[in-house]
């Protein structure tokens, strides 16, 4: 359910996601391959599989490269400080693509391949949405701060 | 870009706590539905394929029996033509009086009955064959008489009933001008070994 929650939008969109990712774990069950890995990260890939599915039904990913851009600096300090449910908020708060993209990346630990890949979009496009999301995500820690 | 920072690594460790909301109940009841559905949705998704495969096929057969049939009926229908055309009509040319001078006048042939063509049942129409006689020249010519010289003409002048049933003319056989008498041997011909012999005196 916590996976489901970082790409929906509210709570019963990601009832939602995890009930039509049951169904799929259900009906795949004999697809199932222990030698290829446990059984959490193929139900944790299910989820986020549908979860995305869910992303590209509601958004559209138009293709856009990054030039070069710098690294935002974001006060380690300010995100301990803050509760979990309002960073998920600052989260969701993102466009839907640079939120994607910013939670395959950042939390499920997706290279810019695997993410252009799963998005249909360039390395570019992947890399471009990153850096928005960091530069959006800065701003918005620096006006909780303030 | 291509690493995770510090702040990245803190936000993904505070969500991992963030508490779930108790929607399971309304989940597991989505899922039990879902689940229920799809017993009767393998079945309705292969019927189709099914259907469209022996459709596909059928599909062929239909169009190879129409093909097929429509090679008979072509075939059959160029197969008749020549038959009808080929088709006896007879037609009897119409007899016609002879010019010839009055003082010649040619006695009309006799009285036939009228050859009729069966008409069959469709396509031949029916054909009445009737020798069409001018009405003045009819009435001119007078009935032939019985002793008259142009009678052993009569013959030439009356059509023949089928030209294609007509028999054709005996030729004559043997040898002109001898005749069936002349192989006959008569009583007063007596063969010479009958003869009385000559006196030697």
């Amino acid at each position: 359910m916590a996976i489901a929650m970082r790409y929906a939008i509210d709570e019963h969109e990601a009832a939602d996601i995890l009930g039509h990712s049951f169904v799929k774990m259900f009906r795949s069950i004999h697809s199932f391959d222990v030698s290829k890995g446990n059984f959490h990260g193929w139900l944790k890939k299910i989820i986020i599989n549908e979860s995305l599915d869910h992303i590209k039904q509601r958004s559209r990913f138009s293709s856009l490269e990054l030039g070069a851009a710098e690294e935002p600096f974001v006060d380690n300090s300010i995100i301990e400080k803050t509760d979990a449910a309002a960073i998920l908020r600052l989260i969701k708060q993102l466009p839907p693509a640079t939120h994607a993209v910013f939670v395959l990346y950042a939390i499920d630990g997706y290279t810019h391949k695997e993410i252009a890949a799963q998005l249909s979009i360039s390395e570019g496009t992947s890399k471009w949405h990153l850096s928005e999301a960091r530069k959006i995500l800065q701003q918005k820690l620096t006006a909780i701060k303030n | 870009m291509n690493k995770t920072t510090p702040y990245e690594q803190l936000i993904t460790a505070k969500l991992d706590e963030i508490p779930v909301p108790d929607m399971a109940d309304s989940i597991w009841a989505s899922i039990e539905m879902q689940l229920d559905a799809v017993p009767s949705s393998p079945d309705n998704i292969q019927q189709p394929k099914k259907t469209i495969k022996f459709n596909g096929k059928g599909w062929y057969g239909i169009a190879g029996v129409a093909a097929l049939s429509a090679t008979l009926w072509w075939y059959t229908s160029h197969k008749e033509q020549p038959t009808e055309k080929t088709t006896p009509v007879i037609t009897v040319p119409a007899p016609q009086a002879p010019i010839m001078d009055s003082s010649t006048s040619v006695p009309p042939p006799e009285k036939q009955p009228l050859p009729l063509v069966k008409p069959k049942k469709d396509t031949v129409q029916f054909i009445e064959v009737a020798p069409k006689i001018d009405s003045a020249t009819h009435e001119i010519v007078p009935a032939p008489k019985a002793d008259s010289p142009l009678l052993k003409y009569q013959s030439i002048f009356i059509p023949p009933r089928d030209s294609v049933s007509m028999p054709p003319p005996k030729k004559s056989r043997g040898v002109k001008g001898i005749s069936d008498d002349d192989y006959k041997i008569s009583a007063g011909n007596k063969d010479s070994t009958g003869q009385k012999p000559h006196s030697p005196s």
